[in-house]
């Protein structure tokens, strides 16, 4: 059997990304994660949960991460799929000299298609 | 002829050759492309391969000279744009466009070009030292000059122009 990661593959900034299915607690809206007192952050700019930047989408995932529960605005839900590990690849070192605060910690192709994978914990905040 | 005889020609003729060889031009590989209407070029030993467009996967939060990744049969690649350095607007993908391969000093990623125009083997006689009145914004990016037909072709110093993009 192949390893493998369960990954929630999802939409945000304008791109397709993936984070391991485990730290997302839900998927809601976004009037009802902030009535909950959910802070809510987009994925373009900075690091989630660090980016602040206005956040247009109604969808947000509720990420668990070591009892801190914060929401992360993404354009759509796709699928919660298998990422064989040998299809995981590093960033490139161009992009990962490039950003300051680094959120994406590999790619994975899926169906061709390069999906950046996510990491929501607050180390990537730098 | 006895054989000392043709031994001997044989040499004369061996070192004639040697000469023919050691007049012969040096010559170095030249990748010349276009951007925004002008000829620029790359050493041909810096270019792995060159691609023709594909879809470009975008990195949120990337600089705005990287304009995303690719997928190079199963490896991930960046492509960054280098037209900024020479005060051109960013080109947008055309059938035309290509994306050398580019690897100097460690550092590797595609660039998207305009155009590849040719791969030439030039005369290193025929490279000039870079002209005194080079734009002084981009007279450290440059390490020559030479010509393709009439047109004048900037040599690019390709480890410098990456060096600058991955800080």
């Amino acid at each position: 059997m192949r390893a493998s990661l369960a990954a929630l593959v999802f939409r945000s900034s304008g791109a397709r990304m993936a984070a391991p299915a485990s730290c997302i607690g839900s998927i809601t809206g976004r009037a009802e994660a902030e009535s909950g007192g959910i802070s809510v952050v987009g994925t373009a700019g900075g690091s989630p949960p660090c980016d602040a930047s206005p956040v247009e989408s109604e969808t947000v995932l509720l990420i668990n991460d070591d009892g801190r529960r914060f929401g992360v605005a993404v354009e759509g839900v796709e699928d919660v799929t298998s990422i064989a590990f040998d299809s995981i690849r590093p960033l490139p070192g161009m992009v990962v000299s490039s950003i300051e605060h680094m959120k994406f910690w590999g790619t994975a192709l899926l169906g061709g298609e390069v999906v950046l994978l996510v990491d929501f914990r607050p180390p990537a905040c730098g | 002829m006895e054989t000392s005889g043709i031994l001997a020609e044989a040499a004369r003729l061996r070192a004639r050759k040697e000469d023919i060889v050691d007049v012969d031009e040096e010559r170095v590989k030249l990748v010349v492309f276009s951007l925004g209407g002008d000829l620029f070029a790359f050493y041909g030993s810096d270019v792995k391969e060159i691609l023709a467009p594909m879809r470009i996967f975008p990195v949120p939060g990337s600089p705005e000279h990287i304009l995303g990744v690719i997928n190079v049969r199963g490896d991930i690649e960046s492509v960054v744009s280098i037209n900024g350095f020479f005060g051109l607007p960013q080109a947008e993908p055309s059938p035309r466009s290509r994306i050398p391969i580019a690897e100097k000093g460690g550092i590797r990623s595609g660039i998207m070009v305009d155009g590849v125009e040719d791969v030439v083997d030039f005369p290193v006689d025929s490279i000039r030292p870079p002209i005194a009145t080079l734009d002084r914004s981009w007279r450290d990016l440059v390490s020559g000059e030479t010509a393709l037909g009439d047109a004048s072709v900037t040599l690019l110093d390709l480890g410098e122009i990456l060096r600058r993009l991955a800080p």
